[in-house]
């Protein structure tokens, strides 16, 4: 089956299948989004304007045995940040589409006014199928109606009320296997462009799984069971993270004093252990949910789960580390249940829990509630959904609450939030945030690795000595990563696993019948980041952007008593890579 | 010299210890992490990441009188 790109108008109202372009062969997932997005996408366009484009796109190794492979991308002109944006999601949409041979949808124009369409997507055939049924639903009732409409499991990509109201914290959900619409592609307010679009939905019918095509079968599958072996061996990958999630960070966090408590007030959180991946993981238990849950088929790691509630029907899935910090000790709330709530609110309105808790605790910092209060917190989510001016202004993100009310203190970087780790007492992680193109953003470069968890040696996290190189690396290795389409989570393997890297290159060329090295590995996480930076760079942004809020050097976050001081200038120094840098790489040759 | 001791997850199974909760010890001057661990009946082969008083430290790190110590395996998310 030849790879193709399924291109669809929404001023049209029509769809067409393009062959899949010859320049762009090694690219998948991030770095397929970004690329189309630099070569197509007018830099200065409203995010929500029909010239912006919706790229979804599975990676390089969607659609084949090698395990993690099942992470789709979503791209286009962030609406929330105003620049390039790649938003990575699990699920089982990936790995339907590189089934299909489609390595990318890219949807463009807007649907006429008050036209709500869903696009259905089979092997040979697609339909924009008129969903005015469906407007204002929330994603768990719609994905309900979407699955009781085909006798096949279908694979959903579907936005809430929030992206229909185009609110710059909404999201886009995925379904897991089970049907549950719990995977985001939750940050840079892709769901306000998914909205603007008049797509409700698009609903991929196929059963398949893992019957994307190989260049070498035989050599791809004996690679793909290796690493199998090598992720199960890892101990985090192995032990750590089926038993507790990603949640098993909270303790690590807080005990490092790094922990971001009542908006960026305190590095510690004297509930933390209540709303621990221990506790967490202890409560599963208990009500029967399930922890070593997987996102996708072909998933080893599992560090998903299924939370239940106090009378054992299921509330959540999953719950996960960023969602708990941020509608949990960011806002001061220790009631793991609560928060939870508030996870499963969030997903039914379609908005990233990151930006909502963010906004939130922006909110209490101003006054509209106080810190702690869960139950204030729960119906400050609700009234988003009813679209009230103030659900309006917390759908908007923190940058936007902050605005309003008037609150310098806001935890943003190119408008988006902050996540779990205090850059002052994490510093690896501030410079990460502080230039990653995507705006803050943890997973673009998580030095939390070499800073706290001691994984792939150690910089001290208090000092700004080498924290530059270290985001730097990550940040190259994980927009490669990103490209793969595979989970974040390999990482861990990679950092202390010898075997990890010529595992990947082995998986890459005999999918592929190319012969990379390292040195084109590396390559080529510059090259996505440079294209990412060439695209903000035309779309208004410069260095002055790629800066930390300034109360992060002023103010001392106990208990260290440290600030940000990783200078500007080094900070400028992020993006020189040891190769020479293309002075345009938006245009660059294509990577063979 | 009290000092007091986190363990946090497989630890925690591990040792029947209850998660975050301070347990003190009775220690002599000159104790390292490592020592301490051993008394508390900890494989230190099981542990990665070593804080006290909320900062990183190494297995043969010396305690101090009223350290706190907290101790992990290893650890990851994102
Ligand atoms: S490890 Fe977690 S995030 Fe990664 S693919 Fe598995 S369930 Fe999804």
């Amino acid at each position: 089956m030849a790879a193709r790109i399924l291109r669809v108008n929404m001023t049209k109202l029509q769809t067409e299948w393009q062959n899949f372009p010859e320049k762009y062969k090694m690219l998948g997932g991030r770095g397929l989004t970004s690329r189309i997005v630099a070569d197509e996408v007018p830099p200065t366009c409203h995010p929500l304007s029909p010239a912006n484009k919706l790229i979804v796109a599975p990676g390089l190794l969607g659609g084949t045995t090698a395990p993690q492979s099942g992470r789709i991308s979503i791209g286009g002109k962030s609406p929330l940040t105003g620049g390039v944006k790649e938003s990575n999601a699990g699920g089982v949409i990936a790995q339907k589409l590189a089934s299909l041979g489609i390595r990318a949808v890219v949807v463009e124009g807007e649907a006429p006014a008050g036209e709500l369409y869903v696009l259905e997507i089979e092997e040979n055939d697609t339909r924009l199928r008129r969903a005015d049924d469906l407007a204002g639903k929330g994603c768990y009732e719609a994905t309900d109606a979407i699955w009781d409409r085909y006798d096949t499991k279908a694979g959903v990509v579907i936005i809430g009320p929030a992206g229909e109201m185009r609110l710059t914290a909404a999201g886009i959900s995925v379904t897991d296997p089970n049907g549950s619409p719990g995977r985001f592609a939750g940050r840079g307010g892709l769901g306000a462009l998914m909205g603007a679009k008049g797509l409700k939905a698009i609903v991929v019918l196929t059963d398949k799984t893992f019957a994307a095509p190989y260049h070498d079968e035989k050599r791809f599958k004996a690679a793909a069971k290796r690493f199998v072996e090598v992720l199960r061996k890892n101990p985090v990958s192995g032990q750590t993270l089926p038993a507790f999630g990603t949640n098993g960070l909270v303790n690590v966090i807080n005990e490092a004093g790094a922990l971001p408590t009542r908006n960026f007030r305190d590095g510690r959180f004297e509930g933390a252990e209540k709303v621990s991946g221990e506790r967490m993981a202890q409560l599963i238990k208990e009500r029967g949910g399930k922890t070593g849950h997987p996102c996708h088929p072909g998933c080893v790691i599992k560090c998903s789960n299924i939370y239940n509630d106090k009378n054992g029907d299921v509330l959540v899935s999953p719950l996960e580390y960023e969602t708990v910090w941020a509608l949990g000790p960011h806002c001061g709330i220790d009631d793991l249940d609560a928060i939870a709530f508030m996870n499963r609110l969030c997903n039914d309105i379609g908005v990233d829990t990151i930006e909502t808790g963010g906004a939130i605790g922006v909110a209490m910092e101003a006054g509209v509630l106080p810190f702690g209060d869960a139950q204030g917190a729960i119906e400050l989510v609700k009234e988003i959904k009813k679209g009230t001016p103030l659900g309006r202004i917390i759908g908007s993100g923190a940058a936007v609450t902050g605005q309003v009310f008037g609150v310098r203190r806001v935890g943003v970087v190119k408008k988006q939030h902050i996540t779990a780790y205090d850059p002052r007492s994490v510093k690896g992680m501030g410079v990460t945030y502080a230039t990653s193109p995507m705006g803050a953003d943890h997973t673009a470069g998580y030095s939390v690795t070499v800073n706290i968890l001691r994984q792939g040696g150690y910089v001290d996290p208090l000092t700004a000595a080498g924290q530059v190189d270290i985001s730097r690396n990550l940040q190259v290795a994980t927009a490669v990563i990103d490209n793969l389409g595979l989970c974040i989570f390999i990482a861990f393997s990679f950092l202390e696993q010898e075997d990890s890297l010529g595992l990947l290159l082995e998986m890459i060329n005999s999918k592929t019948g190319s012969r990379w090295t390292e040195a084109d590995f590396t390559r080529l996480g510059e090259e996505i980041l440079q294209t990412e930076r060439y695209f903000n760079r035309r779309a208004g942004f410069s260095e002055a952007h790629d800066r930390l809020p300034d109360f992060f050097a002023e103010e001392k976050l106990p208990p260290h008593d440290v600030v940000f001081d990783v200078t500007p200038a080094e900070l400028n120094t992020l993006f020189n890579f040891r190769q020479e840098v293309r002075k345009d790489a938006g245009k660059a040759a294509s990577l063979r | 010299m009290q000092v007091k001791l986190r363990v946090y997850a497989s630890l925690a199974e591990d040792t029947g210890m209850d998660v975050a909760d301070n347990y003190g010890f009775q220690i002599e001057p000159g104790t390292t992490v490592s020592q301490l661990l051993q008394e508390a009946g900890i494989n230190q082969r099981d542990v990665r990441i070593v804080m006290i008083n909320n900062k990183q430290a190494d297995l043969d790190t010396e305690v101090r009188d009223g350290d706190e110590i907290g101790v992990f395996p290893s650890m990851g998310g994102a």
